[in-house]
């Protein structure tokens, strides 16, 4: 009887020591809950008949690490180890180049931090070696080179890629719009349409939502900047003034918290992190 | 021969620690929930993680029944009482290879039916972007048994020289992971990149590329998960490969374990 009691107090005690216990993990950065993850020459001696399963397991635990950040409303670069994330999907990516969720993921999350575009299209052409009828990583390659990168040859390189690869008329009209790099603001939106309708997962697609909001704000204010423009002659200095003109019925809002203001070419920027021009 | 190989496989049979891994099978029922954690391909995932567990469950397979078996029965001194008997040491040996074969077949068999019940089921909850062919992740379970059948030949060599466990388990498990390295560490110093490497490691490591087996070559997993084409030449040369050099280790298996003495 005593020996039981005994046994009950230990898991009473184990019980009660589980929800700081969890908490504390919970906190742990993305190096001491992934683990330290070796250079990919490494990871695939190391990983013998399992590498697949390793890049796999790698790629849902980075998932999972941003997750978490997601629902606990921290995902901004302060708290998330970007270049963390990005180097162990490029580890993931040397295991098993072919796991189509290593391409996804950055591209959702990753390419839309500033300064991450290019590491992430590296790792699209790395993986456009590999996946060469797909699709889709020229046409993630070609918004990034765009979008985050403004070098428009580039997107319609990879935009042609996409559009050989589908025999899509759409990538050929993209292409084009991109050589003459018009209406920046509009593909994007275009893009995250697009992007969020095939998305399931309820993290990406949270991400989606509010990235689309975000651009919906810059859309509004880049038209009546425009509108603005050419009824006074001049670019407005700040946002109020538009208010002020009557032009917009308020100054939007940032998804991402931050405000926006007018650079000096009368363009939308922002003080969140997101929206930051280069 | 037979009589003794069937004696052996029903020795394995009767052993616990075939029920130990069997049991460890029933990882396959956690793979539709894990596979649910991928973003896009589920379905993928279900077979990557199929292969995994055979992978697993395959090597502590090949390397319990194949190095520890032998050296057990030389221990405990069964192999004198046997070897008294019209028994040759080559036919000894032999007859435990192929009562390995036969554990190994049946269980890739028996591991064969759960990926196809597990990866259908993950399947019909999420289509994979590609339609799945079952002649390739087959193919790919074939080849895996072939891999750890020439990793029990090497179990069986090592114990006929060894005369402690240590060789027996541990040889066959480095050899395992040299095995399944060899190509990667050729390929990278056949780089130009690797210029900094000195010559003469250049010239060793493709003296051990020859000499330790290639089981990356055995590996057709990705042909299987993504629906690549398999190259028949590919599968043929894997097979006459793993053919000629189980037959030499074989070989020199019964040539040692013919010059050893027994207590």
């Amino acid at each position: 009887m005593k020996k039981f009691l005994l046994l009950l107090v230990l898991i009473g005690l184990l019980t009660a020591l589980q929800f700081p216990f969890s908490r504390y993990m919970a906190k742990k950065s993305l190096k001491a809950r992934v683990g330290f993850v070796a250079d990919s020459a490494i990871m695939r001696f190391a990983s013998a008949d399992h590498k697949e399963t390793i890049a796999a397991l790698l790629t849902i635990k980075s998932f999972l690490y941003y997750g978490q950040l997601v629902e606990e409303k921290r995902q901004g670069s302060k708290n998330v180890d970007f270049s963390g994330l990005s180097r162990l999907l490029h580890t993931a990516s040397r295991l098993d180049p072919y796991n189509f969720d290593i391409y996804y993921f950055p591209q959702a999350i990753i390419a839309w931090e500033p300064g991450f575009a290019e590491s992430v299209v590296d790792l699209l052409d790395y993986g456009m070696k590999y996946r060469t009828t797909d699709y889709m990583l020229p046409f993630y390659a070609g918004f990034d080179s765009a979008n985050f990168l403004r070098d428009f040859e580039a997107a319609a390189g990879y935009y042609k890629k996409a559009g050989d690869l589908t025999g899509d008329p759409f990538f050929a009209k993209l292409t084009a719009q991109y050589l003459f790099e018009a209406n920046q603001t509009g593909m994007a939106i275009a893009y995250l349409q697009a992007m969020l309708k095939g998305a399931t997962n309820p993290v990406v697609r949270k991400t989606y939502e509010q990235r689309l909001a975000a651009l919906e704000a810059v859309a509004t204010i880049e038209r009546t900047v425009q509108r603005y423009k050419e009824r006074e002659g001049k670019l407005p200095v700040t946002i109020e003034q538009l208010v002020q003109s009557g032009d917009l019925a308020a100054v939007p809002v940032d998804p991402f918290g931050g405000i926006f203001s007018l650079d000096a070419d009368g363009r939308p920027v922002s003080t969140s992190y997101l929206l930051k021009r280069k | 021969m037979r009589t003794l190989s069937a004696v052996f496989f029903l020795g394995i049979i009767r052993d616990r620690v075939l029920y130990g891994i069997l049991v460890l099978a029933g990882l396959f029922i956690l793979i539709p929930t894990t596979s649910s954690l991928s973003i896009r391909q589920a379905g993928e995932l279900s077979i990557t993680l199929s292969f995994s567990i055979i992978s697993f469950l395959l090597m502590f397979l090949a390397v319990v029944f194949s190095s520890f078996s032998v050296w057990r029965d030389i221990e405990r001194r069964y192999t004198s009482g046997l070897l008294a008997l019209p028994v040759s040491r080559v036919n000894y040996i032999l007859a435990k290879f192929v009562a390995n074969i036969a554990i190994i077949a049946l269980c890739s068999l028996l591991f064969a039916g759960l990926t196809y019940l597990t990866v259908s089921y993950t399947c019909s909850l999420y289509p994979p972007a590609t339609p799945l062919v079952w002649s390739n992740i087959f193919l790919a379970i074939f080849y895996n048994m072939l891999k750890y059948t020439l990793l029990a030949a090497f179990g069986i060599l090592f114990s006929t020289v060894s005369t402690s466990f240590f060789l027996p388990i541990f040889g066959t498990v480095a050899l395992f992971f040299c095995g399944s390295m060899s190509q990667d560490v050729y390929n990278y110093l056949s780089r130009s990149a690797a210029t900094d490497v000195p010559l003469f490691i250049q010239k060793l490591a493709a003296v051990f590329y020859y000499i330790i087996p290639n089981f990356s070559a055995f590996d057709f997993k990705l042909a299987a998960i993504y629906s690549l084409p398999i190259n028949s030449n590919d599968l043929w040369l894997t097979a006459g490969y793993f053919v000629l050099y189980t037959a030499i280790v074989l070989f020199l298996a019964c040539f040692f374990f013919n010059r050893r003495e027994l207590r």
